[in-house]
């Protein structure tokens, strides 16, 4: 959908078009589900909490200003969803991964125990659950600005209009993010499941699928 | 050498977001640092896990999304809906509690000229603030409405002259309530750059209360701009505006308040056929109070 499509789109699902609205929906949910997805890790909690964004955004379309582009208040609107939902799900039972931090000190990281059951397990591919599980070990904003980037694909411009924050800052934080989950991923000690593709794809990538 | 200091430089060439200063620096570093480019290779890698790992949404998520869009919809319709005809008055009333009451003092000579004296310069470019207060409406025996002789209120020293000019005005918005929806139903922009007139009815102010961002003793006083205090409060109301999203622009507002029969405000557009073309945004939903303010919004260019 081209800007002036969607403005277009907005301007009818203001008014009340309830079809004008999906359009919208079936344009964003995708990268929205996948931001819930990645700071819940629940695929259900992210459904929940997708949807809990869209319906925000239609109960208050009536002060979506032009100015700021839809998607950029709709990730708004959906990471402080993610943010109020972690918030309140701290209590539930959580596993802990021990990483060692930079100055060499081991640190306990807990998460929400959210790991798929056995059928989705055996479906997923190992790489993806443990790559799931290390997003999870990241603080809430490191893996929210990492799947902005990194699964969203979105510009450092619109990282910053989404979280507020200068473009250096989306520069900086998202360079700990990266090294954050590479640690995470070398402490957990599943540099193995890397290696071994490394060398099936000759060093030089991995073979995922 | 502290290779920290590169980490930034890192993710920036992933992004494409280095400056060629940066990735010259980096590249130059890279040749001599094995521990670097096993760096770059596994983040690198490990954003190709990340990209992807994009999941497909449930697929029945649109249609959850949409049939609860359909049935808020709905339900919300069905809601209370307070005859506008019974609460003209008590919206003038109330209007009047918001802002008004917030800026007694501005009805006194004495003080208007404090402001015009002391308020910063673009003020006094654009004109003193004002206020002006109706005569109050009178039921006759059969219930019918007069204002009497249209005048306002001798008391208040007010030329009527003044009441009913109302300065012109590109646009005119009316920020109502949908009665379909119960939802406000605010234009769909206000302008940053003109001056924009704003009228709001009972329903838009009770739609308005439910608002978190209406915390009406909760001003912010205006501490960059030390001016008279009366000055501070007459714009305290700018925060109020911002907070409710009706405009967005930099420094320099300036508010008028005026309670006018809102016949007298319906004459003055009628009078200046063809600036107020477009007047009445939403006419069917928008039902006239028998008195209503108008909160009147200049923005400094």
């Amino acid at each position: 959908m081209s800007d002036i499509d969607e403005k277009k789109v907005i301007k009818r699902a203001v008014k009340g078009d309830a079809d004008a609205f999906e359009q919208l929906v079936l344009t964003y949910q995708t990268p929205i589900y996948n931001l819930c997805l990645r700071m819940t890790g629940n695929p259900e909690d992210a459904a929940d909490l997708s949807q809990e964004a869209f319906i925000k955004a239609w109960n208050n379309l009536g002060n979506f200003q032009f100015e700021s582009a839809f998607s950029t208040w709709l990730y708004r609107l959906a990471s402080n969803a993610c943010l109020d939902f972690l918030r309140g799900v701290k209590r539930r039972p959580q596993v802990s991964l021990t990483v060692e931090d930079s100055d060499g000190e081991t640190q306990t990281m807990d998460f929400p125990d959210s790991a798929p059951g056995p059928e989705e397990a055996a479906i997923a591919k190992e790489e993806n659950e443990i790559l799931a599980r290390a997003m999870l070990a990241l603080d809430e904003q490191q893996r929210q600005i990492l799947t902005l980037r990194a699964i969203n694909d979105l510009s450092y411009a619109e990282i910053a209009a989404i979280l507020q924050i200068r473009e250096g800052t989306v520069k900086s934080r998202l360079a700990r993010s990266r090294d954050a989950l590479r640690k995470i991923l070398l402490e957990s000690g599943n540099e193995s499941v890397f290696s071994a593709s490394n060398k099936q794809k000759g060093g030089c990538g991995i073979e995922l699928r | 050498m502290n290779c920290d200091e590169y980490l930034p430089l890192l993710s920036g060439h992933l992004d494409g977001m280095n400056s060629a200063i940066e990735e010259r620096r980096l590249q130059e570093h890279l040749k001599t640092c094995e521990s670097c480019r096993a760096l770059l290779t596994q983040m690198e890698q490990n954003d190709t896990l990340l990209k992807d790992s994009v999941a497909t949404p449930p697929a029945d998520l649109t249609e959850r999304i949409m049939r609860q869009v359909r049935k808020e919809k709905q339900s919300s319709a069905k809601k209370r809906w307070i005859p506008i005809a019974l609460s003209g008055v008590a919206a003038a009333a109330l209007l009047s509690l918001v802002f008004l009451g917030n800026l007694p003092v501005l009805n006194t000579t004495k003080d208007a000229a404090a402001v015009e004296e002391n308020a910063p310069e673009y003020v006094q470019n654009v004109g003193k603030p004002e206020t002006f207060t109706s005569a109050k409406p009178q039921k006759d025996a059969n219930g019918a409405v007069s204002y009497g002789a249209g005048a306002p209120s001798e008391a208040e020293g007010v030329d009527e002259a003044k009441v009913t000019h109302i300065p012109a005005f590109p646009e005119v918005f009316v920020d109502s309530v949908d009665p379909d929806t119960d939802k406000r139903n605010p234009p769909t922009r206000y302008t940053a750059s003109a001056p924009v007139l704003i009228v709001w009815n009972a329903e838009t102010l009770d739609a308005l209360a439910s608002f978190e961002a209406i915390a009406l003793d909760e001003f912010t006083p205006l501490t960059a701009n030390p001016v008279p205090s009366l000055y501070a409060r007459y714009q305290a109301i700018v925060p109020l505006v911002r907070d409710l999203d009706l405009i967005s622009a930099g420094e320099g507002y300036e508010i008028t308040v005026y309670t006018v029969p809102y016949e007298t405000l319906m004459a003055a557009f009628n009078e200046s056929a063809g600036v107020y073309e477009n007047a009445i945004y939403y006419p069917a939903q928008f039902t006239a109070p028998e008195e209503c303010s108008v909160v009147l919004i200049r923005v400094d260019e």
